[in-house]
């Protein structure tokens, strides 16, 4: 009896011992076989070298400095002496390094289970590691490593374009394995816009090894793909003749071709970007975030302003494309309209009126009170679809990331945005760029090529990729003809007859330029205000931002100018010093060629003699 | 020297063979996997097998029945004093004090290896002197055989080692149920035993504790990559260079405590059940010369010792591997690599075949057969 229990209980004991190796070896087979394999094989990836952005010259903007890196053996924190003689030693070649940061950073990373060099000292520069070298490199716990970080030449020059390179974060280390390898991602501009292009793809080996990482043989190996470049259409030279222009001035610069390539996108004041890369301090930061002008703004593409007076070309196009309204039918300003059974009074900027207007002169003149006519025969939904069209109030599409929309409103729009209709007088004032309206410089360039050339493009900076030509994209637009003849006309009134608002400094210049100045209020002016105070005498914050778009040569429309200046009071006599400097170096460097035209050589009067199509018009319409 | 040489003849005629064969495999198997994982140790293991079988054949000679009554007690006590002497003056390593060194020659030695010895032959003279009434033990005489169980294992416990210290709890009461204790006994204990759980783990040391929890929880590193080992070599076990759990060095201590392990990566399923069939044959073989002899409580005790042994120490070590019971390094018994434990073994094997070979009844009564048969059936 008793031997019959022992045997039951040894017999208890190897059958559930034999069920389990049964279990383990033959039916987890697969499974374990898995664990196996991994544990044999160690994958190390080879960092792809992040691609140059160069101008259109080939200056580079954005490159790979070549420094070393300094590494410490693994399991140093058993002996903690010599850690901190070898942290000493560092320290005292390279006077800039933290002695109590490389600790913690080794401290953190230490484990038994670490069996990797453990970086201390991510960046030192050639020319410091040049004496120190030899000496270090006797230490045999130190490891001396080549090391690449971004380096941008022109600083802030570029900044807003070329954007800059960060320390990749938690979240886009999970959702990009490159930027996680690598440790570094575009944070901002062309390096964040097209951060997959240049940070190329992760080549690899992949090691047979033992427990202690030893390895043994290889099993893979793949090439990284990389050094895949950018080559912007940026001109380095005139943008930095602008940033050096727009000194002490906040606002954005925009030159482009009217194909859409940009030249030069300037938004000051700027920043440096090499103090972003890997990682900025903590002063620097608070320096540029509590800095009143935004230098870490964008603002051709992230700053909105109301678009004043440039936005009338728009609504003059707009109204000739609406059945209500008309372009062909001249308006009456006597300095102010009503709307409504409402006293409030819409004012012209001109405060005794401008008397009988057409198109041509509203344009060249900026009677506000045609405007407002013209938009009240049209509504506010039909101006606003067709100002969207002609790329105001959206993104124009542009190479960079996150750019703004801006608004052009209607009527679901402030529904949506404030849960309030839409009164009249809101219409009035969208028609003449101010109240919700709001749209970025860029937007603003893009829609003055459009008017130039009669094509909707994508701004972009990007002229190669990886060697790869961009091509410009290019939208035709149908405006009517008699519409843009008279905008241009009225466009070119503006740059080069007495009275033009940009008259003074534009007609000047070797080409001939055509635009529109923009005064966007940024303070309503009150009802009983019978005489408006000069710009130069308000407060700075309440002063108006001054706009100037023009494009050039006005006969064979090539480069769009857009400029804003915050604050800047006036757009023309901001501006307009601003814009024909950048034409004349312009000229200067020969960016018209031989197709320079004077102003004797051109016959801008129009032949075209457009009737207004009768059977479309009723005299109710207008009433 | 004639008539002992004369007498030593018998050592050759009731030699239980049988029981030597059985071990050959498991020897064969245990150093072809040793020499393929490092030929050094197996060149060590070759010299722990020569002095084994040198301890093995000298205790074979020692005429255990003449000299048991004056050696058993002197031996028992010595080991105790060594194990009283770990604890004043015993060399710690890794938080456990289990080791003394010897002064002069710088050898270290683990008394509790040799108490398991002076254990079971401390129960098996006292048993043979005094054996139990047919309704088994009384608590009074339970009670005293059990204090030369527990005053070695309360002393090993607190070096502390558990394992060891279970296994000569185990393998002391064990012997104690073959021979016949009475039940009323057991039930009292376990009952006792059960209520007394959540004190008994309080008493516990910090490590110990969480070697159980580890356990109750995810296998630990080492667990983890014996799993591995087992479970990739499959059902047929894989060659030596595609063994690389074991040849790579993730399986750790691979040559002693975690044998098993690799012996499931090279030789599979298969080589397991072999290996496990192996202990179990050499198992019940033991537990049978006890079955056979309980008419000479020596020959029940020892053998019946020695079969707790084996069963013990590789039950514990292939569950711990496996993942079924907490690591506590205990070796596979005769096949990992280590010279101590398997020299004991051998010394056990031996002092049993010498008490086979003379059997009391076949000494003193030369009709045997009569007294046998006369004694037998009293047993269940």
């Amino acid at each position: 009896m008793r031997y019959k229990i022992v045997f039951a209980i040894f017999f208890f004991i190897w059958g559930i011992m034999i069920v389990r190796l049964y279990h383990i070896s033959v039916k987890s087979n697969y499974y374990y076989e898995k664990l196996a394999k991994e544990n044999i094989e160690r994958t190390l990836y080879i960092k792809p070298v992040r691609g140059e952005i160069t101008d259109t010259s080939g200056k580079l903007l954005a490159m790979n400095r070549i420094g070393f890196s300094i590494s410490l053996k693994p399991h140093l924190d058993s002996n903690p002496e010599k850690l901190e003689k070898i942290a000493d030693r560092l320290v005292d070649t390279f006077p800039d390094l933290n002695k109590t940061v490389m600790l913690n950073v080794y401290k953190k990373q230490s484990s038994p289970y670490n069996h990797k060099h453990i970086k201390v000292v991510d960046f030192v520069q050639y020319k410091d590691m040049m004496g120190a070298y030899p000496q270090l490199a006797n230490i045999d716990e130190v490891l001396i490593e080549t090391q690449t970080k971004r380096y941008y030449p022109y600083s802030f020059y570029a900044a807003h374009v070329v954007g800059y390179t960060g320390r990749t974060n938690s979240k886009e280390a999970e959702e990009d394995e490159v930027a996680d390898e690598v440790g570094e991602i575009g944070k901002a501009g062309i390096e964040k816009y097209y951060n997959d292009l240049l940070q190329g793809e992760l080549g690899h080996i992949t090691n047979k090894v033992t427990a202690t990482n030893k390895e043994i043989e290889q099993l893979e190996y793949e090439k990284p793909v990389d050094n895949r470049n950018i080559e912007l259409t940026l001109d380095m030279d005139l943008q930095i003749m602008i940033h050096q222009r727009m000194k002490g001035i906040t606002g954005a610069i925009v030159v482009m071709r009217t194909s859409g390539e940009v030249i030069a996108a300037v938004s000051t004041p700027s920043y440096n970007p090499n103090l972003f890369v890997g990682g900025i301090s903590k002063d620097n930061w608070k320096t540029l975030q509590e800095d009143l002008a935004h230098p870490f703004t964008n603002k051709f593409v992230h700053g909105t302003y109301p678009p004043g007076s440039t936005i009338k070309m728009g609504v003059a196009i707009a109204a000739s494309q609406s059945p209500k309204s008309s372009i062909y039918y001249p308006e009456t300003c006597r300095g102010f309209i009503t709307v409504g059974n409402s006293s409030h009074k819409f004012r012209c900027w001109k405060k005794h009126g401008h008397g009988k207007v057409d198109l041509r002169k509203s344009i060249r003149e900026s009677c506000d009170v045609y405007y407002y006519n013209k938009s009240l025969d049209m509504g506010i939904d039909t101006l606003s679809s067709s100002l969207n069209k002609l790329g105001l109030g959206v993104a124009t599409g542009i190479d960079l990331p996150r750019e703004y929309n801006g608004v052009i409103p209607d009527r679901a729009w402030k529904m949506k945005r404030y849960k309030k209709p839409w009164y009249m007088g809101e219409t009035v004032i969208a028609a003449i760029g101010q109240g919700y309206d709001n749209v970025t410089p860029m937007q603003v360039a893009r829609y003055t090529a459009l008017l130039a050339t009669s094509y909707l493009v994508t701004p972009h900076f990007a002229k190669t990729l990886d060697g790869k030509k961009v091509k410009p994209e290019l939208k035709p637009v149908n405006i009517d003809p008699y519409a843009l003849e008279q905008i241009r006309l009225g466009m070119y009134d503006v740059c080069n007859t007495n009275g033009g608002t940009a008259f003074k400094t534009m007609s000047e210049l070797p080409i001939i330029v055509a635009g529109k100045t923009g005064t966007s209020q940024v303070v309503s002016i009150g009802q009983d205000v019978k005489e408006r105070i000069k710009e130069e005498e308000m407060e700075y914050w309440k002063r108006s931002h001054a706009w100037l778009t023009t494009y050039a040569p006005y006969n064979n429309p090539r480069y769009v100018i857009t400029s804003l200046v915050e604050h800047g009071g006036h757009g023309g006599s901001t501006n307009g010093p601003i814009v024909a400097d950048i034409y004349k170096w312009m000229y200067a460097k020969g960016y018209f060629g031989s197709d320079t035209n004077t102003t004797e050589t051109i016959h801008f009067v129009p032949k075209a003699k457009i009737k207004p199509p009768k059977n479309k018009l009723k005299m109710t319409d207008f009433l | 020297m004639l008539r002992w040489l004369n007498e030593q003849k018998r050592l050759f005629k009731y030699f239980n063979y049988l029981l030597m064969v059985q071990i050959m495999p498991l020897l064969f198997i245990s150093s072809m996997l040793i020499y393929e994982i490092n030929p050094v140790l197996f060149k060590k293991q070759m010299l722990y097998y020569v002095i084994a079988f040198l301890a093995f054949v000298v205790s074979c000679f020692i005429p255990w029945r003449k000299i048991l009554w004056w050696f058993v007690s002197i031996f028992y006590t010595v080991n105790l004093m060594l194990l009283v002497g770990v604890e004043l003056i015993g060399i710690s390593i890794l938080g456990a004090k289990r080791w003394i060194k010897l002064p002069g020659i710088g050898l270290t030695i683990q008394p509790s290896e040799f108490i398991k010895v002076s254990v079971i032959m401390m129960l098996a003279y006292l048993i043979s002197r005094r054996p139990p009434p047919m309704r088994g033990y009384g608590v009074a005489s339970f009670i005293k055989l059990s204090l030369i169980i527990v005053i070695p294992f309360l002393l090993i416990a607190k070096e502390p080692d558990l394992g060891t210290a279970l296994v000569l709890l185990i393998t002391g009461f064990g012997i104690l149920f073959v021979v016949g204790v009475d039940w009323k006994i057991w039930v009292f204990i376990f009952v006792s035993l059960g209520l007394s759980a959540p004190v008994l783990y309080n008493s516990l040391h910090d490590y110990q504790k969480k070697r159980i929890s580890d356990f109750m929880g995810k296998p630990s590193y080492h667990v983890q990559q014996a799993l591995i080992a087992i479970g990739s070599g499959g059902m047929e076990g894989k060659s030596k260079d595609e063994s690389t759990q074991t040849q790579l060095k993730f399986l750790p201590i691979s040559t002693s405590d975690f044998i098993f392990a690799y012996l499931g990566e090279r030789l599979g399923f298969k080589g397991m059940m072999l290996v496990l069939g192996l202990y179990a044959l050499l198992i019940i073989h033991l537990m049978y010369i006890a079955i056979w002899n309980s008419a000479d409580y020596l020959i029940m005790s020892f053998a019946a010792g020695l079969a707790f042994l084996f069963f013990i120490y590789m039950g514990v070590n292939i569950y711990m591997i496996i993942g079924l019971a907490p690591v506590v390094g205990l070796p596979l018994p005769m096949f990992s690599h280590g010279g101590t434990s398997f020299v004991i073994f051998a010394v056990i094997f031996g002092i049993l075949q010498n008490l086979l070979a003379f059997k009391k009844e076949i000494m003193y009564n030369p009709d045997s057969k009569i007294v046998m048969a006369s004694k037998k059936p009293q047993k269940d």
